[in-house]
């Protein structure tokens, strides 16, 4: 029996807690996502820049989902200034014209050229590449080392989950890969396959993860065993002392961007905190705590070893990897529909079957 | 009453009337607009949702749960409604606060104590695994199964209460002749007992059966993910596709199912199928039950009914009671066991769910009330449940007095207006206030959230302001009046201190509904606004962290704290 701190301790928190609320005297405000994710950017990137600049930033632990921005940009009511986007959903949103340009003039050149080209278009700027993999539990007597493997219930026992089809991710590319469709021949997805594959796997599947979050604590709670997860995600249950390990084989990686929303509050303060965050000490910073890869190559050069060798874009975890083809995603047909909102009407349809 | 007061009052609908045509019946139009794909008119949304299979399943899906939610609710709660009608004393507050408490606490901390105990790694499971009668966790948690146990457990107040007032009311010497006269105690309760009961379980199944078609956040949260219900499909649509047009169909669809539940009940019951009157019927039995616990609210004639319960008699004796006791104890257990787990699991020091918690400590308080954003999560809740109960004091009490002195001919449809809100399922609400206020650039801004959130306390203050209202006796304002006394010193030396108490209650509920209110929040707050019951609701969807048990407990002692209060400020005001 221990305790932190006593009763009487928190009643002056309380108050102080209630009494010093400054009420809208936010310099800037930012979605950060959730959980251990947020927690490591709030330690990387805002509370660094706040002492660094003297600004206040509020940094909201959660998601603006691709169609919520769109109608906030569209009501004129957007009062956020960042906010994080996959490549495809950038690419959509960017088309729509409802994202503001980057102002690269106010970036370092030299770090700049740390940030690949593809990870710094017009309308936004890579943050972390993340990598979508299998993750198992090292308790299980026989683990899956690939996605045929997982697909192989029998062979392999255990719970199982994967992620929901949320907008521009899904268990696609693994259902295929599990159908013996190499990693080089996924795209264009052959939808009509990938789904009959995924049908297979439905009754096995107690939950289908919809955030990064919502993985961790499937796994952290024992209703899964194995299934898709981020990295990031895995350490972080590493952390907690839970044995569950990844392997990079097969991994699906893409970049998060920052993005600005058109008509954002505080859009010059945002491009100095975009610019802040990309730089290769504060992303060496955000790797070390988060586990996921740092945008900015050049951090890799602030990361002990034994670090680096965790991040899917070292080279050996690499070469085992492919990208996710966001640009797919948004392809958009005649009817002006893309190829995300097609197959979220089906997955919708397909799950309530 | 001359008809001059009369006239008067019939002004005094107005801002009701205004009020709720603006924020509850425009929206509801624009939205069935907007399904038909105004301005052209077709069906092509709904000839849509029936032609897909799976669509239509959902909808059997929601009719199948709530079914089986209300039998559920009806079979746990008839004998506990019997139970409680049979305890005395300080035994019985304590057995009603069961039933109360949970009724007041947030649904969203009830459910949030589902996903703890139904967890592979909870106590149930760990309870259940130690006794040898599984190996396996009881896959619990994500499935249909604990879905249905937490909408059951959600509901079950809403059952026992109205069933409870009904046979609070009976004549127990009804009981005693039926027997004298050798009927034997089944018949006794076939004959006598049950029939007369039959209004409380009217009202408590419509009750029931009307809320589940419109159940969203404890099957989202606790089923598994081929159970969605209606609501729950509504809200993947607006969120995936941003198809307006078609999450606006299955509303009016859902809309539709919950007019019929209801409808279904007038026809049976009554001749006329007024709007207002049919409400009035279903609500005003949980109103009653629940006034049973507030003691000083009712201008104090329920703290002496309490009194003369206590030598009221048993229709139950021997082996039959001691079961009856039993099963009301089993019950009641299970309505409060889920709050006693969140506190206790509150306390705990892992981050991970174990039960019980492994090492103890108070540092999930500790990120409660030193993490800005849930203290600025807090100010909100508080800022627009104020703000949204003074609001709908205002309007509500006014239509309420207006409902009891204006016209008799106005009175029923403005009824059926003012209540309208609480029957109409959130989600409903939600999308049809979404199209209403985007275009007016209300969404994401608190203005818009107290606006789209006092509807539904305008309701609350509605019904318990008439209920206090009708029991006040008008001459005693004519009688100040003729003494000399203008309307305003009447109101303030008259009127208020008689109605204080009802009007504490109204004010109480207005409040609470407008601060646990989280699906029709989730539409309007936006992004970066968010409420108290919102970041809980995140918050359970990304993580099962103890700080959401932390601020559980916290709000499950706000009830607790309130109804004392209530009993003691009445008793002040009367003196």
């Amino acid at each position: 029996m221990k305790s932190k701190i006593s009763g009487v301790a928190l009643t002056p928190l309380l108050l102080a807690s209630f009494l010093t609320l400054p009420a809208n005297a936010q310099d800037l405000i930012i979605m950060i996502s959730g959980g251990t994710f947020a927690d490591a950017q709030i330690e990387a990137f805002v509370k660094p820049f706040e002492e660094e600049t003297g600004l206040t930033v509020r940094a909201i632990k959660s998601e603006v989902p691709a169609n919520k921005l769109k109608l906030a940009v569209e009501s004129n009511t957007i009062d956020f200034d960042l906010s994080l986007k996959t490549e495809a959903d950038g690419i959509m949103l960017n088309k729509l014209g409802y994202l503001e340009p980057i102002d690269y003039s106010v970036f370092d050149k030299a770090e700049l050229e740390g940030i690949p080209e593809g990870l710094r278009p017009s309308w936004g700027v890579g943050n972390i590449t993340a990598s979508f993999l299998l993750s198992s539990s090292t308790e299980l007597e026989k683990r899956p080392t690939n996605w045929a493997e997982f697909w192989d219930v029998d062979a392999f026992p255990g719970k199982r989950t994967l992620q929901a089809f949320i907008g521009v991710q899904g268990p696609l590319e693994e259902a295929l890969l599990a159908d013996g469709v190499a990693m080089e021949d996924l795209y264009p997805l052959d939808v009509d396959r990938a789904f009959a594959k995924l049908e297979e796997m439905k009754p096995h599947i107690r939950k289908w993860w919809t955030s990064g979050n919502d993985a961790l604590q499937l796994f952290n709670t024992g209703v899964a065993d194995m299934g898709m997860n981020f990295d990031g995600r895995v350490y972080a249950l590493q952390a907690e002392g839970r044995p569950f390990d990844l392997t990079f084989n097969q991994a699906k990686y893409y970049a998060v961007h920052w993005t600005v929303p058109k008509g954002a509050p505080h859009k010059d303060t945002a491009m100095k905190f975009i610019e802040y965050a990309t730089r290769a000490k504060q992303q060496a910073r955000m790797a070390e705590i988060s586990g996921f890869a740092p945008a900015n190559t050049a951090a890799m050069a602030f990361l002990p070893e034994e670090k680096a060798r965790r991040l899917v874009t070292y080279p050996e975890n690499f070469k085992t990897a492919y990208k996710l083809n966001g640009e797919w995603y948004a392809e958009v047909d005649e009817e002006g529909r893309s190829n995300a909102e097609k197959l979220q009407e089906r997955w919708n349809v397909w799950l309530t079957q | 009453m001359n008809s001059s007061f009369s006239r008067a009052a019939n002004v005094l609908f107005l801002p009701g009337v205004i009020f709720m045509t603006l924020l509850f019946l425009y929206p509801l139009l624009r939205m069935a607009a907007i399904s038909t794909g105004f301005p052209d008119f077709n069906g092509d949304s709904y000839a849509r949702f029936f032609s897909i299979p799976s669509y239509v399943d959902t909808l059997f899906r929601t009719f199948a749960a709530s079914t089986i939610v209300t039998v559920a609710c009806f079979i746990l709660g008839y004998p506990t409604a019997v139970f409680l009608s049979q305890a005395r004393g300080h035994k019985k507050s304590i057995l009603l606060a069961c039933v109360v408490l949970p009724y007041l606490t947030s649904l969203l901390v009830r459910t949030y104590a589902w996903m703890v105990i139904l967890n592979d790694t909870s106590p149930l499971n760990s309870f259940l695994m130690w006794t040898g009668l599984i190996d396996q966790p009881l896959g619990l948690l994500f499935s249909t199964t604990g879905a249905l146990i937490g909408m059951v457990h959600i509901m079950l107040p809403a059952m026992i209460l109205p069933i409870y007032a009904i046979l609070q009311g009976m004549d127990p010497a009804q009981m005693r002749a039926a027997k004298a006269l050798g009927g034997g105690p089944a018949r006794a309760f076939f004959k006598v007992y049950l029939p007369q009961s039959l209004p409380g379980i009217r009202s408590g199944a419509t009750l029931v059966f009307a809320l589940s078609l419109g159940f969203y956040i404890t099957p989202a949260a606790l089923g598994s993910p081929s159970d969605l219900m209606l609501s729950n499909l509504i809200t993947a649509v607006l969120n995936s596709a941003l198809d307006f047009r078609f999450a606006s169909a299955i509303a009016i669809i859902l809309l539709a199912c919950t007019l019929a539940a209801y409808g279904l009940v007038g026809l049976f019951g009554t001749r006329s199928a007024q709007g207002g009157v049919l409400i009035s019927r279903i609500f005003s039995p949980l109103v009653a039950g629940l006034k049973k616990l507030l003691p000083s609210t009712g201008n104090g004639r329920a703290a002496q009914r309490w009194t003369s319960n206590v030598g009221r008699e048993q229709v139950w004796e021997g082996t039959g009671s001691r079961i009856l006791a039993a099963y009301g104890y089993l019950v009641l257990f299970f309505l409060v066991l889920p709050s006693i787990l969140v506190v206790v699991m509150s306390f705990s020091d892992e981050r991970i769910l174990n039960f019980p918690p492994r090492a103890w400590s108070l540092r999930w308080y500790e990120v409660l009330f030193t993490d800005p954003l849930w203290a600025e999560a807090t100010w909100t809740s508080l800022r627009v449940a104020a703000v949204s109960t003074v609001l709908s004091m205002l309007i509500g009490g006014t239509a309420a007095y207006a409902l009891v002195r204006g016209s008799a001919a106005l009175r029923p449809g403005i009824f059926a207006l003012m209540l309208a809100p609480m029957i109409v399922p959130s989600v409903v609400n939600s999308v049809g206030l979404y199209s209403v206020l985007a275009p007016w650039g209300l969404v994401n801004r608190e203005v818009g959230l107290i606006l789209a959130l006092t509807p539904g306390s305008i309701s609350y203050v509605v019904i318990i302001m008439l209920a206090t209202l009708t029991s006040f006796d008008p001459r005693l304002e004519m009688a100040s009046s003729s003494l000399g006394a203008g309307r305003i010193r009447t109101a303030l030396k008259i009127i208020l201190p008689i109605i204080a108490p009802g009007a504490i209650a109204a004010a109480l509920f207005a409040f609470i509904h407008a601060f646990d209110e989280v699906v029709i929040s989730s539409f309007i707050a936006g992004s970066t606004m968010q409420t108290l019951p919102l970041k809980i609701w995140y918050g359970i969807q990304y993580e099962l962290e103890p700080v959401i048990a932390a601020v559980s407990t916290l709000m499950m002692i706000f009830p607790i704290i309130a109804l004392p209060f209530l009993g003691r400020r009445a008793k002040v005001l009367r003196t």
